[in-house]
């Protein structure tokens, strides 16, 4: 999952970025909402966590462009404001949430994945496929009930593979879902990680490499 | 002010000395005229002058009494304008400074004093926005840097593994926990900043929301040892629900922590045989003078320590949030220690009890 701090308080910006990733989120930061606006025409964000008061273009602006934009993507939006008529305010512009700064991090984290979750409406709370239960929430991810051990960054892959549901994700999809704006599109990151991810899955290897395409899942396995 | 209206002196109307003015002016004209008829009859015989006194003092009387009639109206119409000026400025308070008396007709002396009253009431809504525009801008500005650093010491305790020493988490811990308290005192000056504006209005029971709250508090008042007993009758009021949870959660936070171990509160709400509804919220605790009863409702007034806990805002919050209510909120000695907190919220009047409108 692939989210964008929208926040001009850098050291927040900065601290929510730390956080997020520590929770396997690719995670970037915009400083500014006309920044933000640039980066959300590049990347395939899945959500923006949006401060309200952003300088040069604001926040409840980023919000009207956004809303019914087909593939736009989810707005949590954070607000330092707490009476009810900016409540409202912020999620008739179109935000999909809203949290009243100062908030509980750990807050922010549920809320992230539950609007991610909502995005895709079929997607459980727990991703099962074939043998691999993978608990997005707990960070957990297990194997015919064993417990896998994995990097967040093994995890963000098999997580971004898994919510496919068998459907083939190509490298570049993996990159831009999984990593942030500091990976380098010419590594190869991305196989080096899908290599590590099966070496620590076990055998019998549950993901397939499609030739020329990309990588799924292996279905229909007990 | 309605003290100095009970002790002011009873007088006459300004429209009836008016018109009494008026009248003596006109009985006055009349007697110079029958001075001046009499100077004039003396060489006429009796009869004629009798007849004549009798038509010119029927005359004084008629007019006087016509003058009467005439001044009474003229300057009962003249002074209408002042009632309904009276009126409007009776009616205003912080909620409605929006009120502009716009007074029509002759550009005279109450004209003139109806567009001052139009200024005055400019100016205060124009002072009472800007003051609660700072409160919102402050809490504002105060919100963004706590919510860096709760986010910040949240995010590292996160990050500091097992390698961390552990003197070091713990300071973290107290730093998140001052974090904390100093959260909660923005709060509450943004609650004190905005208790003067509610922003929902509609019907609610107290003892509803004073059977949550209690609940609420309950595990607080169980961890001291506080004996806690409710009697919660019916008690209709009239006005923000989320204001006056709030009012209830501050008088029974104050009950809770301003204590003896073991001691006891008492909260009752009911209806005044007048229609009135009523809370009254009684606690021990230490034995506190009048003098210093008055000053519970100042800000950051604390009647013990600093470290008994509370941001010293609690008894104002309730104090401006009985006054943007109209509700009359008392403090006094409860008998033999701590205090009795008495709330009288007006009588619901059942013309008025439409659904919730916003006033913002």
């Amino acid at each position: 999952m692939r989210v964008l701090i929208a926040e001009d308080e850098v050291f927040l910006a900065d601290a929510i970025q730390r956080g997020l990733r520590l929770e396997a989120f690719a995670a970037d930061v915009a400083a500014d909402g006309a920044e933000a606006l640039e980066k959300i025409a590049v990347n395939d964000y899945d959500a923006i966590v949006l401060d309200r008061d952003l300088p040069l273009v604001h926040g409840d602006e980023i919000c009207r462009r956004l809303a019914g934009q087909p593939g736009a993507p989810l707005i949590l939006m954070l607000t330092a404001a707490s009476t009810l008529a900016d409540r409202v305010g912020g999620l008739e512009l179109g935000a999909d949430d809203y949290l009243v700064k100062p908030f509980e991090f750990e807050e922010l984290v549920a809320r992230l994945r539950a609007l991610h979750r909502r995005n895709a409406p079929a997607l459980p709370p727990i991703l099962e496929q074939g043998d691999i239960r993978l608990d997005p929430f707990r960070r957990e991810v297990y194997r015919s009930g064993r417990f896998v051990r994995l990097s967040r960054k093994e995890f963000s892959v098999l997580a971004v593979l898994m919510e496919a549901a068998g459907g083939v994700i190509s490298a570049e999809r993996l990159l831009e879902k999984a990593w942030d704006e500091n990976a380098d599109p010419f590594t190869n990151a991305v196989r080096m990680t899908v290599s590590s991810l099966r070496k620590r899955l076990g055998a019998p290897d549950p993901i397939e490499t499609v030739a020329g395409v990309g990588y799924r899942m292996r279905a229909g396995r007990g | 002010m309605a003290e100095s209206q009970r002790t002011r002196r009873a007088g006459l109307s300004i429209r009836n000395r008016l018109a009494l003015t008026y009248t003596a002016l006109l009985v006055c004209t009349g007697l110079a005229m029958i001075a001046a008829v009499n100077v004039t009859v003396q060489v006429m015989n009796g009869a004629l002058i009798d007849l004549l006194y009798q038509v010119a003092i029927g005359t004084v009387l008629v007019i006087a009494a016509l003058g009467a009639l005439a001044s009474w109206l003229v300057a009962g119409r003249m002074l209408r304008p002042l009632r309904r000026l009276n009126q409007v400025v009776r009616q205003v308070d912080e909620t409605s400074l929006d009120t502009r008396l716009r007074l029509s007709g002759p550009d005279d002396e109450i004209r003139s004093l109806a567009d001052t009253f139009d200024m005055l009431f400019a100016q205060l809504e124009s002072a009472f926005r800007s003051r609660s525009l700072f409160a919102a801008n402050a809490s504002h500005e105060l919100r963004t840097p706590l919510a860096t650093m709760k986010t910040i010491l949240q995010v590292a305790l996160r990050e500091s593994g097992d390698a961390t020493p552990p003197h070091t988490r713990e300071t973290f811990q107290r730093l998140l926990a001052t974090v904390e308290s100093m959260t909660e005192t923005t709060t509450a000056l943004l609650d004190l900043a905005h208790g003067g504006r509610p922003e929902v209005v509609e019907e609610t029971d107290l003892a509803g929301i004073v059977a949550e709250e209690a609940s609420a508090v309950s595990d607080q008042a169980e961890a001291r040892g506080l004996t806690v007993t409710r009697a919660l009758e019916p008690a209709s009021v009239r006005g923000d629900p989320r204001l006056i949870r709030d009012l209830v959660v501050n008088l029974l936070r104050n009950a809770v922590t301003h204590n003896h171990d073991h001691g006891v509160i008492d909260i009752a709400t009911g209806t005044l045989p007048d229609g009135r509804a009523q809370l009254v919220v009684q606690n021990s605790g230490d034995i506190l003078p009048a003098e210093r009863i008055a000053l519970l409702t100042e800000p950051f007034y604390r009647a013990r320590l600093r470290t008994s806990g509370g941001h010293g805002l609690g008894l104002t919050i309730v104090s401006a949030i009985a006054d943007t209510h109209h509700a009359e909120f008392t403090l006094a000695a409860r008998l033999p220690d701590g205090l009795t907190a008495t709330t009288v919220f007006p009588r619901v009047s059942s013309d008025r009890s439409a659904p919730g409108r916003l006033v913002v």
